[in-house]
Formats: C-alpha cells, sequence, structure tokens
C-alpha cells in the first residue's frame, strides 16, 4: 500500500471517527426527544460512521505492523532495527532491508508465514509478541539479557528464503553445496542462515553456542 | 401502564446516554491507533475499540427496539 493510499485511509478514519463523535456529543449535550430523524442521526454516529471509522483504521492498522519501525519500536528489537537500517551492516537481515523488494517491511517480508493461512497465522504470532512484551516479561528485560533469552519459536522455515530464491534456477542448482544439500534444505533439517552456508541472519544476537540458528 | 412499558421508558434514555459513551471510547481508541500505531494502541483498537463499539450499537438497536414497543402499546394503554 503506497503512503498516498494510507494518508487517504488515516483520513477517513479520522474524519469519520470525528463526524461520529460530534454527533454522539450533540446528543448527551441536548438530550433531544428520540423521533426518527434523532434515531436516524445516532445510526449515523453509532453504526455508519463507526464502522467506517472502524474498517478503515483496521486496513491501516494491519498495514502498521507489517512496517519495520513497527515491529522496532519494542526496545528489544533495538538492535535487530539498527541493524537493519544501518547501510553500511553486511548482515544478511541487513543486505535484504536494503533490497526494494523488502524495504521497510523487511521484518514482514522475510518472518511471515507463507502457508494457506499464513496471514492469520502471521498476525497470532503478532499477538503472542505483544503478549510477552507485557505480560511475559520482555518489557523489564535489559537489551543485553533479550538478545540472550529471546529466539524464534520454530526454526526459521527455508520455504520463506525460497518465496524468491526459488531453488530451481541454474545459477542456483550450479553450487555444490545447493545440490547436495537439496533434501535437507526443503526439508528444514540445514537452515540456508547456517554458518558454513549464508550465515546468521542477525548474528550478532548469536552466541557462540547458539551458532548456526537464524 | 405496564411493567415492561415502565421499564423501557426508564431505560430508553439510559441505554442511549451508555450507547454514546461507550461510542465515543471505542472512537477515541480507534483514532489513537490511526495517529500513533505502536504495537498496543493497534491491537486495543482492534480488539477492545471493536468491541465497545459493538456493544456501543448494540445499546442503541435495543434501545430503538424497546422505543417501539412503548410507542406501539401506547394507544392500547389510554383509558
Amino acid at each position: 500500500m503506497s503512503r498516498v493510499e494510507q494518508g487517504w485511509l488515516g483520513f477517513v478514519a479520522l474524519v469519520s471517527a470525528a463526524a461520529a463523535a460530534t454527533i454522539l456529543i450533540w446528543y448527551l449535550a441536548r438530550r433531544p426527544t428520540l423521533g426518527l430523524r434523532v434515531k436516524l442521526f445516532l445510526l449515523l454516529g453509532l453504526g455508519v460512521l463507526p464502522a467506517l471509522a472502524a474498517a478503515t483504521s483496521t486496513v491501516l492498522g494491519m498495514e502498521a505492523t507489517t512496517h519495520r519501525e513497527f515491529c522496532g519500536s519494542c526496545h528489544v528489537m533495538d538492535s535487530h532495527f539498527r541493524d537493519a537500517v544501518d547501510p553500511a551492516a553486511q548482515s544478511l537481515a541487513a543486505r535484504h532491508s536494503r533490497n526494494p523488494f523488502f524495504g521497510e517491511r523487511s521484518c514482514y517480508v522475510c518472518h511471515a508465514n507463507y502457508g494457506m493461512y499464513g496471514y492469520p497465522l502471521t498476525k497470532l504470532g503478532g499477538l503472542g509478541h505483544v503478549y510477552e512484551y507485557y505480560l511475559g516479561g520482555y518489557r523489564q528485560m535489559s537489551l543485553q539479557h533479550a538478545l540472550e533469552v529471546i529466539h524464534l519459536r520454530e526454526p526459521y522455515d527455508n520455504l520463506n528464503c525460497r518465496q524468491c530464491h526459488t531453488t530451481t534456477g541454474s545459477d542456483w542448482q550450479r553450487v555444490p553445496d545447493h545440490s547436495a544439500l537439496q533434501v535437507e534444505l526443503a526439508s528444514n533439517r540445514v537452515s540456508c542462515a547456517s554458518e558454513g552456508c549464508h550465515g546468521a541472519a542477525h548474528p550478532f544476537s548469536k552466541s557462540p553456542a547458539l551458532g548456526s540458528t537464524p | 401502564m405496564t411493567v415492561l412499558a415502565y421499564w423501557a421508558k426508564r431505560t430508553v434514555p439510559g441505554l442511549l446516554k451508555g450507547a454514546c459513551v461507550l461510542g465515543l471510547v471505542a472512537l477515541a481508541l480507534v483514532v489513537t491507533s490511526v495517529l500513533l500505531p505502536r504495537p498496543l494502541f493497534v491491537i486495543l483498537a482492534m480488539s477492545v475499540g471493536h468491541g465497545v463499539g459493538a456493544a456501543a450499537l448494540a445499546c442503541y438497536v435495543l434501545a430503538v427496539i424497546l422505543d417501539s414497543g412503548q410507542r406501539t402499546r401506547a394507544p392500547d394503554s389510554k383509558p
């Protein structure tokens, strides 16, 4: 969604919310007799306009959750965020973030679930992160402590890499390690982001013991 | 006036007042999520905000139904 579209959606959400609020405050202040006109006005203020505000703000909210700034707004993601926006950084994540296809949505593009129910599953996972942040103790953690104890719940799925790197091109197949590990890569027994392969996506977050987990 | 009609007459203004207050709370949550798209605000708007907004609409619909019933019965209840 372009910034212009987001701007328009935000405008519609705010204007319809303001109009609805005006109607509700007018009713609370005046308390007019409940005739047909007042009922229709209240339907506008409690039904039509709030529904419009809710729909547009939901689309905007869902779009906001895909932006890197959104992921980086929790302090435990500071290092990941700084690395992704650093033009000199050479980590796998930083190099992908500089790619216009990933751009400002680089966290989402790499970490979203791409299965049939990928979108709701990704959003549910995000809700889990928010729960952990506010109620699970992440909020009180120092960044250093967070880097040591917060990890992906499941091993990173190579399928996410293969959304772009299809593994069917001749360039990919020409690499001896690729063809030798084709089965292991397809079954996630070996990660694309392993040490010795393409390296961890966020190497600063890896202790030597964790090494190859992306 | 039957007990139901008396109850409806007393309840409708309260329901509408409650609907308006709930509606304003829901709108405030929605506007906050648009102006400050942080995780907590976005989630609050999409869950609590939508729930409170739906409750406001339900109060309004109930008030309108009670009011309509009251108006329908009113001619019969006159001596």
